[in-house]
């Protein structure tokens, strides 16, 4: 309704919110103080809120290397897309990551001549005698039409395999800033103040001890609500958890 | 109080006080004035403990300087050979602590947008950091009477609206002076002071009401 505030924030209007409780009227440390806020979110994405991005990123037919946004942290899941739903690729640590100086782009035969050693063969899904035949027959787990490797350096991903229509999607845990700032969930922008408040006193020699121990038990606290509510689950979840172990059988 | 009333109240005040004999009738008003501007500064920067240095940190006493505020618009100029974009200050400025004699920067019609401020040598030391990353926030840095912008100012503004503190002695001779605080005693006391018709006053706001000469 129009009426009603949003759920989200933007990191600006957390950092506004953060300098009016201080009482703050300057705009000298703005700056500092969005930077704070930025390592403060990004340390709660990581470790608090329960929130993925999710990427489409295009393989370059060439290299077979696709690169990481710049907001990646860590991945989730790496996919392609079959149907309506994401076939996840696998690892491969034993794909080699090219290291030339002077080659820019990366030289495409270092990522297409390596020769995977596969004790197995793929079956693309497909029906059998009326029944549907979705996966690998007769070996066991590991393999799959493509394989990746991260190599975070670079912030690259690089490729094996047949990777259909050159695009893979990428799901991940982001640093939650984007060029564009950053959304904050309402009930993040608490602990992201008082994460503020904490940091600010930290490193400001003026300030007592006790005072700083007490702002960080301030974070502690709204950090454990935070937690709180993210770890919950609601009764629909909780029955379907219980009723997925649960089946019924005909009376005798 | 206007300024020339600020002007004509010190000048009585010599002429007729207790200056000594050979300074009296002798101070002329642009003499006054300066004076009357180093008085302004020093009272209302003045700062006597670390609380108070700390609250002038946070601009949590720039309240008082709003009645010596005014604003001007600002064209953005180019300077192709550092390849920035600057707007120069058409007064001197107030030196109070962290620029703030530089209220706000903003587009000339929308305030709710305003630039923030850099000191000189954080252009190098936020570069690269993930702030300087994010789309749409722009930098100011004072050198000397001009303002260098940061980023892609030219494509959204023309010119800008610059409210600024003034030193006393760039007001206008009508312009009206509202001191804040109380604070017209001293301001009167360091003038005089300074002008060597009466030591200054030990103004301390140390929450006694002893007034003992330094």
């Amino acid at each position: 309704m129009a009426n009603q505030v949003t759920s989200y924030l933007t990191l600006i209007q957390v950092v506004k919110a953060f300098m009016n409780e201080r009482g703050e009227k300057t705009l000298t440390n703005m700056e500092k103080y969005i930077q704070m806020a930025i390592e403060g979110y990004s340390d709660m994405q990581l470790f608090e809120i329960n929130t993925i991005d999710v990427a489409y990123l295009t393989v370059n037919p060439d290299t077979l290397t696709a690169e990481l946004p710049t907001d990646f942290v860590t991945m989730t899941k790496i996919g392609v897309k079959v149907g309506d739903r994401m076939w996840t690729l696998t690892m491969n640590n034993d794909i080699i990551i090219p290291r030339q100086e002077t080659i820019c782009p990366l030289p495409i035969e270092e990522v297409n001549d390596q020769t995977m050693i596969e004790g197995g063969y793929f079956f693309a899904p497909h029906y059998r005698y009326g029944r549907y035949t979705n996966t690998l027959y007769g070996v066991g787990g590991g393999f799959n039409i493509a394989y990746y490797r991260i190599d975070m350096n670079r912030r690259v991903i690089y490729f094996h395999g047949n990777v259909p229509n050159n695009e893979v999607i990428l799901e991940y845990k982001s640093s939650g800033v984007k060029a564009g700032g950053a959304l904050v969930p309402r009930d993040a922008a608490p602990a992201l103040k008082a994460y503020l408040h904490w940091k600010t006193a930290e490193y400001d020699f003026r300030i007592p001890m006790n005072e700083k121990m007490r702002k960080e038990q301030l974070y502690d606290k709204e950090l454990y609500k935070l937690k709180t509510i993210e770890c919950s689950f609601n009764i629909t979840e909780y029955l379907d958890n219980q009723y997925a172990t649960m089946s019924q059988a005909p009376k005798r | 109080m206007t300024k020339a009333q600020w002007i004509e109240l010190i000048k009585r005040n010599l002429d007729g006080g207790d200056a000594p004999a050979e300074l009296r009738g002798r101070n002329h008003e642009r003499e006054i004035e300066l004076y009357l501007t180093m008085a302004f500064d020093t009272v209302l920067n003045r700062k006597q403990t670390q609380t108070q240095e700390m609250l002038a940190d946070m601009g949590k006493d720039s309240w008082r300087y709003d009645s010596l505020t005014k604003s001007f618009v600002l064209d953005i100029l180019e300077d192709t050979t550092r390849n920035r974009y600057y707007s120069t200050l058409p007064v001197t400025v107030m030196s109070i602590i962290n620029n703030n004699g530089i209220r706000m920067i903003t587009p000339t019609q929308d305030e709710g947008v305003a630039f923030f401020p850099r000191w000189q040598t954080d252009t190098f030391l936020m570069d690269g950091l993930d702030v300087n990353q994010m789309v749409g926030l722009i930098y100011y840095t004072l050198e000397g009477k001009k303002l260098y912008y940061s980023g892609d100012i030219d494509c959204h503004w023309k010119q800008v609206l610059a409210k600024l503190v003034l030193k006393f002695n760039e007001f206008e001779l009508t312009d009206d002076i509202v001191v804040p605080d109380g604070k017209e005693l001293e301001i009167v006391q360091v003038t005089l002071g300074l002008m060597g018709a009466k030591a200054p006053m030990d103004i301390v706001d140390d929450g006694t009401a002893i007034q003992t000469t330094k």
